[in-house]
């Protein structure tokens, strides 16, 4: 509390006289610490702020040398000395450091030494004002840790985090985010999409990035390439509006996947079962004039369309009358597979040959009455050799046992 | 938890389709059915996912055991939010199609399960319930 107002009221003031005025002023602050030092540092007042910052009350302090307030390692470097001659030599000295209190406990200081002088120049000794700012300090110190903590988190994540303000700059990026893009985190801090990406990849993210913003909702599993100074990455990105203490969005935050090596996985798989799909539809010549399509796995769209294909090249490139389609390893003929086979028996009778459908299973053929599928222009077997010997009646041929031809 | 006896599965692709089969011939084989019942309730699943995938693009199939005093089954929900069926009963008559098919999904299902309901609203979805049951 201070009581300055008292103090510096006018009648008083002319009562009293200024000197007693003065030193009401400097006894009634408690928030400085207000000293004055003899020309060697000894403690010559002490005010009442002093007292509650540093602990000593005025009788135990008066004439001991000022040095005590310092810590034991800032003895030993001479600071309290040096401060003393800065003051001297300019007249003023200002810092901010560690004091002890009388109790021995530590507090953050601020301190501004003053040279006094008479008139005549001479050097009658020191105003030194003390500030505790601990507190402050501590804070500071506090908001430093969190930072770092926050900052290592960021960049031990292997996501790739950023975020972006209103004006498409990257305000702070982790350590993932800068390596993918082959610079370091301060090159990238501050510079904009356009300044890192080229055009038209800057476009498209500023184009998701405004959305986020205008909608105020999050924009997740955007799977788009990121050109980058390494190369070209697939990644699959999160981005979520940033918004300030009272809810207004003021950025982008991103969270960023590398899923080059998933892409490129999955491009595999995808070769590989174009490549086992032409391996399982193979149409082979068994006998002149006549090939067999062994059918392997389920008839999907895209599948039958390859297989008719195949088929229909085949009849015509071995010109064979007869194509036995065998279904014994396709485990469902439900409708559209059934369509599927009934299309290819059409497309085939169009080039004048005829098939015959082998491996019907017991199991299929009950199922196929039940769906109602009416497959009667079709000539069916049980299996693939007794759907041979159809093929040699169309073709007029007769197996004959040697030894009956003897 | 999907596991024999009870599970659901989205449908939003072909291959979905697929996979709909390998899930209900495992659960129907698990629940005692023979070959044949096995084939019958694996070609239903097929039609019915691929009206679905057809119809309606996507939708979830769901299975579960069904367990009374007397008899064991299985129970297959194909459910999708899609346009539905404006005329159910229409749907049912063989050979009638809105897409490029037979027109004999629904019915060839039927025929092919003991129980079905077809419950739809134009506008909100299609839930086909199937059942077929183990007899002993």
């Amino acid at each position: 509390m201070r009581r300055e107002p008292k103090a510096t009221s006018k009648s008083k003031a002319t009562v009293l006289g200024s000197e007693d005025s003065f030193r009401m002023l400097v006894e009634g602050v408690t928030d400085y610490a207000i000293v004055m030092l003899d020309p060697e540092g000894h403690v010559v007042s002490w005010n009442p702020g002093a007292e509650r910052i540093k602990g000593y009350t005025r009788d135990e302090i008066v004439g001991k040398h000022f040095s005590c307030f310092y810590p034991p390692e800032a003895i030993k470097r001479g600071v309290p000395e040096k401060e003393l001659k800065a003051a001297i030599k300019h007249g003023r000295f200002e810092d901010e450091g560690w004091r002890v209190r009388k109790d021995g406990k530590q507090f953050w200081a601020s301190v501004v030494i003053s040279a006094l002088r008479d008139k005549a120049g001479k050097l009658r000794g020191f105003a030194k004002v003390t500030r505790e700012l601990t507190e402050r300090r501590r804070n500071e110190e506090q908001i430093r840790i969190l930072n770092e903590q926050q900052q290592t988190i960021l960049d031990a994540s292997p996501t790739m985090i950023f975020y972006k303000d209103r004006e498409n700059r990257f305000i702070r990026v982790n350590e993932s985010f800068a390596r993918a893009n082959g610079r370091s985190k301060e090159e990238m801090e501050g510079k904009t999409c356009w300044d890192i990406y080229p055009r038209e990849t800057a476009d498209n993210y500023w184009q998701d990035d405004k959305e986020v913003m205008s909608t105020g909702q999050p924009k997740l599993d955007i799977v788009e390439r990121m050109e980058t100074q390494k190369g070209t990455m697939y990644v699959q990105s999160d981005k979520i509006p940033y918004r300030d203490l009272e809810g207004n969005v003021i950025g982008v935050i991103g969270f960023t996947l590398d899923i080059t090596g998933r892409k490129q996985a999955e491009e595999r798989i995808q070769q590989q079962s174009r490549e086992i799909m032409e391996l399982s539809t193979p149409v082979m010549q068994v006998w002149q004039g006549v090939v067999v399509a062994p059918l392997i796995g389920s008839l999907d769209s895209q599948r039958t369309q390859q297989f008719m294909e195949r088929l229909l090249d085949r009849i015509v490139e071995t010109n064979s009358p007869v194509a036995l389609v065998d279904i014994m390893g396709v485990p469902t003929v439900d409708t559209q597979t059934a369509q599927h086979l009934i299309e290819t028996v059409a497309a085939v009778r169009l080039l004048g040959a005829q098939v015959v459908l082998t491996g019907v299973r017991p199991a299929i053929a009950q199922t196929l009455v039940h769906l109602g599928i009416d497959l009667s222009g079709i000539i069916t077997r049980s299996s693939l050799s007794a759907g041979l010997l159809v093929a040699f009646e169309v073709l007029n041929l007769q197996v004959v046992s040697k030894s009956a031809s003897r | 938890m999907n596991d024999l006896q009870q599970g659901e599965f989205p449908i939003e692709s072909e291959n979905d389709i697929v996979s709909a089969r390998r899930l209900v011939r495992n659960a129907a084989v698990a629940a005692g059915f023979g070959l044949t019942d096995v084939t019958r309730i694996v070609t239903a699943a097929s039609e019915l996912t691929r009206n679905i995938y057809v119809h309606a693009k996507s939708g979830v199939m769901r299975w579960r055991f069904l367990k009374s005093e007397s008899k064991v089954g299985l129970e297959l929900t194909f459910e999708d939010s899609g346009l539905g069926i404006p005329n159910v009963a229409k749907a049912m008559e063989a050979g009638y199609s809105t897409g490029n098919g037979l027109g004999m999904g629904l019915p060839g299902a039927k025929r092919l399960t003991d129980e079905m309901t077809v419950h739809s609203e134009v506008g909100k979805g299609t839930t086909v319930v199937v059942r077929k049951w183990l007899t002993k």
